[in-house]
């Protein structure tokens, strides 16, 4: 069996076990929120960092239950990393399966996913053409990845909303960090 | 003044004509859709005023019963105004020609319903405000052709 069928497997198996919530009941609240912040920070420029930086505030906690519930060790490299995330993160938090695609160079890779149950219901009006609706999920990402060493930075490429086929999360390395220790003789 | 109008209005063209009404009697979305020839069609100036007259039978009838489906609230010229009122108090209303079978109207009123709801659900609609959604227009327009011109 390759290591991605096991991590789709891995993935569905720990969606099953998870505690379900309504999807239209996430949905909306997301949508409340999305649409306080519009109101209250006016610009939409300001509003995408500000669901990015919640989305790192989640990923920070999220990648904790992510290793906890699914037992996965180290990846080996990248593409380990990009397909666990993929396969076995979409499917357990959000329910969706989600596609990897190799990016320009080995530092760089897309997940493309359809489904959001984010942004069910949601049609963008014209006066926030430019909002990243879904900017949360890159925020998750980026602060999930930090813990686990990995410096990098996300976007909201594509977007359902936007009239794209399918939405796209662009990832790109920046970094590796070395793990820091405090002194044992400080 | 129904005098003056009556020369207008003999064309025989397929319409029906849809209002949604919020709170307040505020027009939040109006169409003239493709449905049965109607003996005659009121001018395009008139269809608000006469779907505003309604309004008052309509908020009469809404206690009288249980459903949201009211069927017929008013008449102007011989043709029949048929209302329906969601839980929220918006008030669908359709003018149509007396032809149109009262089975199709609810079937449509209920598909509008529908797809109401799916735009009240965008955490980007203000409750009580025009309805732009594009997506909305086109699928009330292909109900009606698909509940009206049978």
């Amino acid at each position: 069996m390759s290591l991605h069928t096991k991590m789709a497997r891995l993935g569905d198996s720990t969606f099953s076990t998870m505690e379900k919530v309504n999807s239209e009941l996430l949905a909306m609240t997301y949508g409340a929120l999305v649409t306080t912040l519009i109101k209250d920070f006016q610009d939409v420029k300001v509003v995408n960092t500000e669901l990015e930086k919640m989305g790192y505030n989640i990923g920070v906690r999220l990648i904790d239950e992510f290793l906890a519930k699914t037992g996965v060790t180290q990846c080996r490299n990248l593409k380990e990393t990009a397909h666990s995330i993929a396969k076995i993160g979409f499917k357990m938090f959000l329910g969706i399966n989600a596609e990897v695609t190799w990016g320009a160079d080995a530092r760089q890779f897309s997940i493309e996913f359809k489904g959001n149950p984010l942004i069910e219901f949601v049609e963008l009006p014209e006066k926030f053409k430019n909002l990243d609706y879904s900017n949360l999920l890159c925020g998750v990402i980026r602060g999930a990845l930090h813990m686990v060493q990995m410096v990098v930075t996300t976007e909201l490429r594509k977007s359902e909303l936007k009239g794209d086929p399918v939405s796209e999360i662009y990832v790109t390395l920046k970094q590796h960090l070395a793990e820091k220790f405090k002194g044992e003789d400080d | 003044f129904f005098l003056g109008c009556g020369a207008q209005i003999c064309r025989k063209s397929p319409m029906v004509y849809i209002a949604i009404v919020g709170k307040g009697d505020v027009l939040i979305y109006e169409a003239k859709l493709p449905g049965p020839s109607s003996g005659k069609v009121p001018p395009e100036n008139q269809l608000q005023f006469i779907v505003h007259q309604a309004l008052d039978s309509l908020d009469h009838k809404t206690w009288s019963g249980t459903s949201m489906y009211l069927k017929q609230v008013d008449t102007f010229n011989k043709m029949p105004v048929s209302a329906f009122v969601t839980a929220g108090h918006i008030k669908f209303m359709l003018l149509h020609s007396s032809s149109l079978e009262e089975n199709a109207i609810k079937q449509f009123f209920y598909e509008v319903y529908r797809l109401y709801i799916k735009v009240a659900m965008n955490p980007f609609y203000l409750k009580n405000t025009p309805i732009t959604s594009s997506a909305f227009n086109d699928r009330v327009r292909t109900s009606a052709r698909n509940f009206f011109m049978r």
